[in-house]
């Protein structure tokens, strides 16, 4: 273990409390960029440099790019929160607490079997290998999930009602 | 603390925090994120562990769960653009009736 490691890990978890106790969702979504950008160096750290640039690829390209996209067509970019949730914060806190406490519990009572990929280096030759060999099923039925949920998506969000005159948009529909 | 306990450990708070998001934050746009925090923080364990082992069947499983997570985010962003559209609001609580 090293010190970018532990530099790195640190900011991970502090862009990942900025993704949660923001206020605006928009500074939401910018820490969240942030974070995936650091899980995508720990995916480096640890010898995984297809992974990684598919981490910064799909999660803070592609993904990233939807969740703003749709933020700023609602016009949610200042919404601040009032209301409470139904679920008082100190119980979730209880919840979570148990939950991390027994996760961590059961980490440490777990005896690993001796490291054997310590010099091992996954490029995209060897995943590319595997994965169109060995799990070529999945991969099909990746590209399946793919397809139905681009029509998902369009069912979903289709709207068909006439367009808005000019300069209405949705967010000035929120407003009247 | 070796490389893999110390990234397992990573792991196992970046999915406490997501999960902690879900349930307090009532704007569905930042459940939403917490829920890809908890995916991203999956995937930390998964490398991890195919890094102990040798192994490259869980980086396959990481690629799996990031082509989810893609059409995870198209079809939930679509329904908070319905739900908006029905209820003007994407406040978690507010939609909280059937054939509303």
């Amino acid at each position: 273990m090293n010190i970018a490691m532990i530099i790195f890990g640190i900011l991970t978890l502090l862009s990942a409390l900025g993704v949660v106790f923001s206020k605006k969702s928009l500074n939401s979504a910018l820490f969240l960029v942030a974070t995936l950008f650091f899980v995508a160096v720990h995916f480096a750290l640890l010898n995984s440099s297809f992974l990684a640039s598919l981490q910064i690829m799909v999660y803070a390209g592609a993904i990233m790019v939807l969740v703003i996209f749709v933020i700023m067509l609602l016009g949610l970019e200042s919404d601040t929160e009032q209301v409470q949730r139904n679920i008082p914060v100190s119980v979730s806190f209880i919840l979570v607490a148990s939950l991390f406490s027994f996760l961590v519990f059961s980490l440490f009572n777990h005896e690993f079997l001796p490291a054997s990929g310590e010099n091992f280096i996954s490029g995209a030759k060897e995943i590319g290998a595997v994965l169109l060999t060995k799990h070529l099923a999945g991969f099909e039925l990746a590209a399946v999930l793919l397809l139905a949920a681009v029509v998902g998506a369009v069912t979903l969000a289709y709207d068909p009602r006439p367009p808005l005159p000019k300069g209405r948009g949705l967010s000035a529909m929120h407003k009247e | 603390m070796d490389v893999t306990s110390f990234y397992l450990l990573l792991s196992i708070t970046l999915f406490s925090i997501g999960a902690f998001g879900v349930l307090i934050r009532k704007n569905a746009i930042i459940i939403f994120m917490c829920i890809e925090l908890m995916l991203n923080a999956a995937n930390i364990a998964f490398v991890a562990l195919s890094r102990q082992y040798g192994d490259l069947n869980s980086q396959v499983a990481v690629f799996f769960v990031m082509a989810v997570a893609a059409a995870e985010a198209a079809v939930g962003l679509a329904i908070i653009l319905a739900v908006f559209r029905h209820y003007r609001t994407i406040e978690a609580d507010q939609a909280c009736e059937l054939r509303g």
